[in-house]
């Protein structure tokens, strides 16, 4: 029983959609304040992490804490993204200097403590998202739901919880809330009556026991730019209607990166394919036989599949013969298990059926060896200017939309006070260029590198691309910590 | 100082200003003396504007009502104020000095500098006996001057803060976009003041001793404060004559990025401090067209040496090339790694940065027609079809997993154009109820998106 109503709260968090299908206004029977508390108590935790950041040009570092709650089975963690604002006016109106953050370590109230990663931030919602790793697959974390059934009106009351710090033991906190203003800029926040700043990241519950929203600190924004503006002082309700739509993308995010760590084979059939499930809905309108198939989304120029003459759009229903039986996006593994299960070179056959008529053409597809990815990637590190990179792979090509001859190293890592760090290299960024030396490969890297420490130069010159924008970043060196022993 | 006559004025304040800086009142008593003037004279001017704008971000249009500033420029009822206050604005309505409440026409509006006029009738003007403000010179400016920043913050009318100019050419980096959406700020640098500026005080002025307008008060720093930015008078001059004259502001636009120069001097062996570092060039913008790279270094535009060695400089360069007569021919020198070349840039139109806005309620989501600004922000393929603004929760087009962002290009199988097209073919079926098939792109995808107007049950249950 518990089991499924884990799954079904899963579901509801997945497609927010759902909620809102049924047009009646459904209200739970309400739980008492004890039965919230000892309900919402286990999916809360205390996030401590560090942050690394450039204040006025030097490299500073601070520990800190925020509240997260738990939303899945599998341990993703709701935090507010309040953390990731840079500590100082100049820093942030230079831009650049969002914290580097790290060593997220979680502390329930029940003495539970986990490690944790970032899956994404969000610096428009001041949201994030972060992943449990070291969480057992066999004991499911408590975890609440989302509802969006909840009509915000004046007075409304919400519940909320945080813990207190370590000290007391990290008891947790209840705290009844109202609502009592509605703002209309920004849209679907709240102005709250009973939430201080300590409950930042914490969850807002209604009666019925879904979360309805988080307590947040919003930038107000008629003044006008993401960078720079006003600030409602005080903490605020940002409705789960705000960020659903984030909120499910980057589910969705944190799960497709979890299926990329589980995968280490050396080799795997590749077909170059993006694709979707051809869910019933869809097949009946495009007039698709019946029993689950696919369609084809993008292309990769090159690949298998390209010189097979698929395109975007297709249709496939069978692959070897037997009917691809995907009809949500959530049968898609048995699909992909069984391409990577293919040999490279072997010959694989598509029906793939025209829109209609019912008509199946075979399609045969030589599969090649899967692509490097980003985390097979090779690297190399320079310990002198504190930066760690990698070699191009086809995952970061398609991510950052660029050509494929695109040439460079990517940037795997920098330590912020480092020479690169504090010249601005940031992670994902790929150098093209170190002075006048181009950088093609990890080799031609090094050597760029190499022949900068021989010539100790007053500056170095980056050249960097990051999606289809270009910048310079220059390094300056401080040369005498090499002759230091 | 003693109270001027009225008609005297505007010459004298003139005389002021070619002398630089105002003279400084000599006691404490003259400085409020001096303040009590400035607000006497600037109050009738002052207005309360409370625009009704729509917004269609959620999926759906949604009528958004907040509070701005703003002021009277001329006797024909010309109101400067912030685009992020009344651009886009359905009705304005404004509240004057003497409490009256009177509907404003939108004029014009410059997302690209944040800027709007609005006018209200003309005989209002002189039946109130309104006095209009008059811009004084931003170029001039000290820091220390006193300044008073007059608007509505926080909603509450008339309200008149008082500080100095704290810097006067604050350079804020590119990239700042307006709650809309839009690029703004790259044409100028900022006028710092530390007098109060909150949300409400937007496009209201920030005035001298002399009652002069040196700034349109725009925004203020988070977490901060009394760290506020105004727009000089020297852009908001330029800019609301072109709205007042001609409705809008044309600019030019090259399709490049610049970046100071400082730091490159030595690594390019130059013994010349002039010039500017191309940074990036948009690919298939006239920048690249005429041959520019990333890394040249622009000596010259147009026959005139041009530099940019700080950062603060870069605003003026943007602003060059924007008021570059539209299909003028511009000759560069530019100096590449293998010495110095000529090469000849014909900036385009800027045209406008984003498009118009539309609402497929039946379908439960929201539109916004693709201008050829967005082709290049949004690293479209073209600009074919309509953007996808935003998806109602729970709605048909959620359903089928429409996302915004996503590129609308034919609905039920025939190609979409562009906006007009996209209403027409949605007024052909909305009614219908039937599910309609769309031919979605997102970067490389495509997709298929099904929005299912007909009541089904959830996946998986039947």
């Amino acid at each position: 029983m518990k089991r499924a109503l884990l799954l079904l709260a899963a579901l509801a968090l997945l497609i927010p959609a759902a909620a809102d299908a049924k047009p009646k206004k459904k209200r739970g029977k309400g739980q008492t304040a004890t039965e919230f508390y000892d309900a919402a108590r286990l999916t809360l935790a205390t996030v401590n992490f560090s942050q690394e950041f450039v204040a006025g040009g030097s490299p500073q570092q601070t520990t800190s804490a925020t509240d997260g709650v738990v939303i899945s089975p599998d341990g993703l963690v709701l935090i507010s993204g309040t953390v990731r604002f840079p500590q100082s006016g100049p820093g942030r109106l230079r831009g650049g200097s969002l914290p580097e953050l790290s060593s997220f370590r979680l502390h329930f109230s029940d003495g539970r403590q986990h490690e944790a990663e970032v899956v994404t931030f969000d610096t428009d919602l001041n949201l994030g998202l972060l992943r449990i790793t070291d969480g057992d697959p066999e004991k499911p974390f408590e975890h609440v739901s989302f509802g969006d059934d909840f009509e915000p009106a004046i007075g409304s009351g919400l519940r909320s919880m945080t813990l207190y710090t370590q000290e007391y033991g990290r008891e947790p906190v209840y705290s009844p809330v109202s609502i009592n203003s509605l703002l209309s800029t920004p849209q679907d926040v709240w102005s709250l009556s009973g939430a201080g700043l300590n409950m930042l990241g914490a969850p807002l519950w209604s009666g019925a026991g879904k979360v309805v929203g988080v307590v947040a600190q919003v930038p107000m924004s008629p003044g006008g730019g993401r960078q720079v503006m006003p600030q409602l002082s005080g903490p605020v309700g940002l409705s789960y209607g705000r960020f659903a739509e984030w909120l499910s993308g980057a589910v969705e995010q944190a799960q497709a990166v979890a299926e990329v760590v589980e995968e280490e084979p050396e080799e795997a059939g590749w077909l170059g394919i993006e694709f979707q499930a051809l869910e019933r809905p869809l097949a009946k309108h495009l007039g698709i036989s019946e029993g689950g198939g696919i369609f084809v989304t993008r292309v990769i120029p090159g690949s298998p599949a390209a010189k097979g003459g698929l395109e975007p759009l297709d249709i496939l229903v069978t692959f070897d013969g037997e009917r691809i039986a995907v009809n949500q996006n959530s049968d898609l593994n048995k699909f992909i298990e069984k391409v990577r299960a293919g040999k490279p070179g072997a010959v694989v056959r598509f029906g793939k059926e025209s829109r209609g008529d019912g008509a199946v053409e075979e399609v045969a597809i030589t599969l090649m060896n899967s692509p490097k990815t980003e985390l097979q990637a090779d690297r190399r590190e320079d310990d002198r200017f504190d930066i760690t990179v990698r070699e191009i792979t086809m995952d970061a090509l398609l991510g950052q939309r660029l050509d494929p001859e695109t040439a460079g190293v990517i940037v795997d890592g920098v330590t912020r006070a480092g020479w690169a760090g504090l010249a601005g290299l940031s992670r994902g960024m790929i150098i093209q260029r170190i002075n006048e030396h181009d950088v093609t490969d990890l080799d031609s890297f090094s050597e760029g590198v190499d022949k900068v420490l021989e010539e100790r130069p007053d500056k170095v010159l980056f050249f960097v691309r990051f999606r289809r924008d270009t910048r310079f970043f220059v390094a300056e060196p401080d040369w005498t910590e090499l002759d230091e022993p | 100082m003693k109270p001027f006559p009225t008609c005297l004025a505007p010459l004298l304040f003139g005389a002021l200003l070619l002398l630089g800086a105002p003279t400084p009142p000599a006691h404490a008593a003259d400085l409020q003396s001096a303040i009590l003037k400035v607000q006497r004279d600037a109050q009738t001017a002052l207005v309360n504007i409370q625009p009704v704008t729509e917004t269609f971000n959620r999926g759906e249009k949604r009528k958004r009502s907040s509070v701005g500033s703003g002021f009277l420029v001329d006797y024909d009822g010309n109101i400067v104020t912030n685009y992020h206050v009344a651009g886009r604005a359905k009705r304005v309505m404004v509240t004057l000095f003497n409490k009256e409440r009177v509907e404003a026409e939108l004029v014009g509006e410059d997302p690209s500098t944040d800027l709007a006029v609005i006018r209200i009738p003309k005989e209002l003007v002189t039946e109130y006996g309104m006095k209009p403000l008059s811009f004084g010179d931003s170029e001039s400016l000290e820091v220390g001057e006193f300044v008073m920043a007059l608007g509505s913050p926080l909603a509450l009318a008339r309200t008149m803060t008082f500080g100095v100019v704290s810097n006067k050419d604050r350079y804020l980096p590119e990239g700042m976009s307006l709650p809309t959406g839009e690029r703004t700020g790259d044409f100028n640098t900022w006028i710092q003041t530390d007098a109060a500026i909150n949300p409400g005080n937007s496009g209201g002025p920030l005035i001298n001793l002399t009652g002069q307008v040196i700034g349109v008060n725009a925004r203020g720093a988070m977490f901060a404060d009394n760290i506020g930015f105004a727009i000089p008078a020297a852009t908001a001059t330029a800019v609301s004559r072109d709205l007042i004259d001609a409705g809008e502001v044309k600019r030019s636009w090259a399709g490049i990025s610049f970046q100071s120069l400082q730091d490159w001097e030595a690594l390019f062996g130059m013994d010349t401090k002039t010039g500017v570092l191309v940074a990036s060039v948009e690919p298939g913008g006239p920048a690249q067209m005429a041959g520019l790279q990333a890394g040249d270094i622009v000596l010259t535009y147009g026959g005139e040496t041009i530099t940019a060695r700080f950062d603060e400089e870069l605003p003026g360069i943007y602003q060059l090339i924007a008021s570059t007569p539209i299909g003028a021919k511009v000759p560069l020198t530019v100096l590449r790694r293998d010495g110095e070349i000529d090469v000849t840039l014909e900036p385009i139109e800027t045209g406008k940065l984003s498009g118009d806005e539309f609402e497929a309620s039946e379908w439960g989501f929201t539109v916004r027609g693709i201008t050829d600004q967005m082709v290049f922000s949004l690293e479209l393929e073209s600009g074919e079809g309509v953007l996808v603004e935003g998806v109602r929760t729970g709605g048909p087009a959620a359903r089928g997993r429409l996302r915004r962002g996503q590129v609308v290009v034919s609905i039920a199988d025939e190609p979409i154009t562009d906006l007009a097209g996209f209403e027409a073919r949605y007024e052909e079926l909305a009614a219908k109820g039937e599910d309609i098939l769309l031919h979605v792109l997102e970067a490389e995808r495509q997709r298929y998106v099904l929005v299912r107007r007909a009541e089904t049950a959830p996946e998986g249950t039947r």
